[in-house]
């Protein structure tokens, strides 16, 4: 079942200038993972913001399990089924306490005292915050303040998590937390939609879509896009460093997979190379 | 020759002394930076790295130890520290937020203004700026605050290089680029590097970046340095900098990791091209 159906999306901030989504159409499906990868202005964060009716297409149609973004009635609704996350932790964070934080939008949904209660502290395990509850928001990481911003989404139960560029901010502990947050929450069915500018985490979705001047220009499975590095570069985006490094290998000769990404994959491919396995070409 | 340009020596910051919050930020760290030389800092939030850097230019004076430039303790009576952040120039964390003028050129003239140079001098040091930075003449009267990300980045940066300083420390300047702003902006400060001769810090996440650009890495951990040492020899502790919450290249990780399966003789590797110079030395050679 489709989670998510855009059909025809464009877009433009004001009348008279460029659209920044043209004709854009996805499709995502229930309890799928997939990132949206693009340079600055590729217009992803522009389609992020149509998952959930913050903007509303000038062209073209978007439902989100079901609802019509532009039936204003059911607005509110769709807000509370697609969670944002997004890039700069410390412009998302409101309360000074991290369980009054995470209970923010709850008490605006006026959701009733007890139930709350339960689902705080279910948010708040979810992404491994509980030993928080109490502490002071502005003292914690970047990590931890952006799974607090999860929580304080996740504790709406949403169907969709859309989050923009979560990580731009985190070290690389900060990274890998949420990272880890992601896959859990995805293994538990939620459909998960990442905006990123990180080759490595896109490369563990199910599904990369690649924007580029308001168009989709790649849409599959993370093997399948980087297969085609070549446009990627083109179009300033990057590869995993084993992908790079098989297309290296190629030009060398040697016939190598193109489709590796992991580090393990990597080294599975360079030991049968070194095993004399894999055959060169004018060898 | 290595000539020192730079000199720390048990450098320690602790913040609140005598109250219930004293944290040692920086605690008894030395180190000697030379001319010319690509040092990258690494190490996780709230390693010391900014308590660092800021110790680094006199923003921020030491509870204890000392910094001095070119053999002058800064913090000497009568050192003119207004003269050592021309040339130690600090480029902060998302440094587009500190821009304030009204158009590009004058805030880049900024940091030279108050050189007491001549104005022509300002001038041309806008102009050079301008072009290591790879903002063309057009971006002159414009207002810093029309430009996008990437190209905010490059006015702040380059009113820091506008002040030509010998040592150039940056903390983090590639964070939330997409990958070909990050490229350019390291092309920008390879270029300062290379024409002026200075001295680059480069703090980052990035241990791609890192790997690529610095011939030495410190490592930073809980106000200690944990390492200095040669970028490959920084890089082959992988199972070091993991614990404490840092990474490698994801090609040096493959390489490490090919070596505990008995290929150590392909021996470190840092980028993609060494990978298949590597390669190739085992397999027979270039095609």
């Amino acid at each position: 079942m489709s989670v998510i159906e855009a059909k025809n999306l464009t877009f433009r901030y004001a009348e008279d200038s460029e659209p920044v989504l043209k004709d854009v159409s996805l499709t995502v499906e229930q309890g799928e993972f997939i990132a949206i990868l693009g340079h600055n202005g590729s217009g992803k964060s522009t389609l992020a913001k149509h998952l959930n009716g913050i903007c509303i297409p000038d062209e073209g149609s978007i439902t989100v399990c079901g609802l019509d973004v532009k039936n204003n009635d059911d607005l509110t609704e769709i807000h509370r089924k697609v969670g944002m996350v997004f890039q700069n932790p410390d412009n998302q964070i409101i309360a000074s306490v991290v369980e009054e934080e995470v209970a923010f939008a709850l008490e605006n949904l006026g959701v009733e005292h007890d139930e709350m209660h339960r689902r705080v502290k279910e948010a708040l395990e979810a992404v491994d915050m509980s030993a928080f509850a109490t502490h002071a928001t502005y003292k914690l990481s970047g990590g931890q303040k952006q799974r607090i911003a999860i929580a304080g989404v996740i504790a709406m139960r949403p169907d969709v998590l859309v989050l923009d560029e979560p990580t731009a901010m985190l070290d690389p502990k900060g990274r890998a937390e949420v990272m880890e947050v992601l896959h859990k929450f995805h293994r538990e069915g939620m459909t998960i939609v990442l905006i990123t500018h990180f080759m490595d985490e896109a490369a563990q979705a199910d599904r990369i879509a690649v924007m580029n001047n308001g168009e989709i220009l790649l849409d599959g499975t993370p093997h399948y896009v980087f297969q085609n590095a070549g446009l990627l570069w083109s179009v300033g985006l990057n590869v995993p460093q084993s992908t790079e490094l098989m297309f290296l290998l190629r030009k060398e000769g040697y016939k190598v997979p193109l489709a590796v990404l992991t580090e393990a994959e990597c080294v599975a491919v360079l030991n049968d190379l070194l095993a004399g396995n894999i055959g060169r070409e004018d060898a | 020759m290595k000539n020192v340009i730079l000199k720390a020596e048990h450098l320690t910051q602790i913040y609140g002394e005598g109250t219930p919050f004293q944290r040692t930020a920086v605690n008894d760290i030395s180190f000697e930076l030379y001319e010319n030389e690509f040092v990258g800092v690494i190490g996780h939030t709230g390693s010391g790295k900014s308590t660092l850097i800021q110790m680094l230019n006199g923003l921020m004076k030491p509870t204890s130890g000392t910094v001095s430039f070119r053999g002058e303790d800064i913090w000497a009576k009568k050192y003119n520290r207004r003269l050592l952040r021309a040339n130690v120039g600090l480029v902060f964390q998302y440094p587009e937020y500190q821009l304030f003028e009204e158009t590009v050129e004058k805030d880049i003239a900024f940091g030279p203004r108050n050189m007491d140079l001549s104005e022509d001098e300002i001038h041309a040091r806008v102009k050079e700026a301008m072009e290591l930075t790879g903002l063309n003449d057009s971006f002159r009267s414009k207002s810093p605050f029309d430009l996008s990300g990437g190209q905010k980045r490059r006015v702040a940066i380059a009113g820091i290089l506008a002040m030509r300083p010998r040592v150039l420390i940056l903390d983090e300047p590639t964070a939330g680029l997409d990958p070909k702003g990050c490229n350019e902006i390291l092309a920008n400060i390879r270029a300062y590097r290379e024409e002026e001769g200075a001295t680059v810090v480069l703090v980052s996440h990035s241990m791609e970046d890192i790997a690529a650009n610095a011939q030495r890495i410190m490592v930073l951990e809980g106000g200690h340095l944990k390492m200095l040492d040669d970028t490959r020899a920084v890089f082959a502790r992988g199972d070091e900098l993991t614990a404490m919450g840092l990474n490698v290249p994801q090609i040096t990780r493959v390489f490490l990791s090919l070596a505990k399966r008995g290929h150590a003789d392909l021996g470190s590797v840092l980028s993609p091209e060494e990978a298949i110079t590597a390669l190739n030395r085992l397999t027979g050679g270039a095609k």
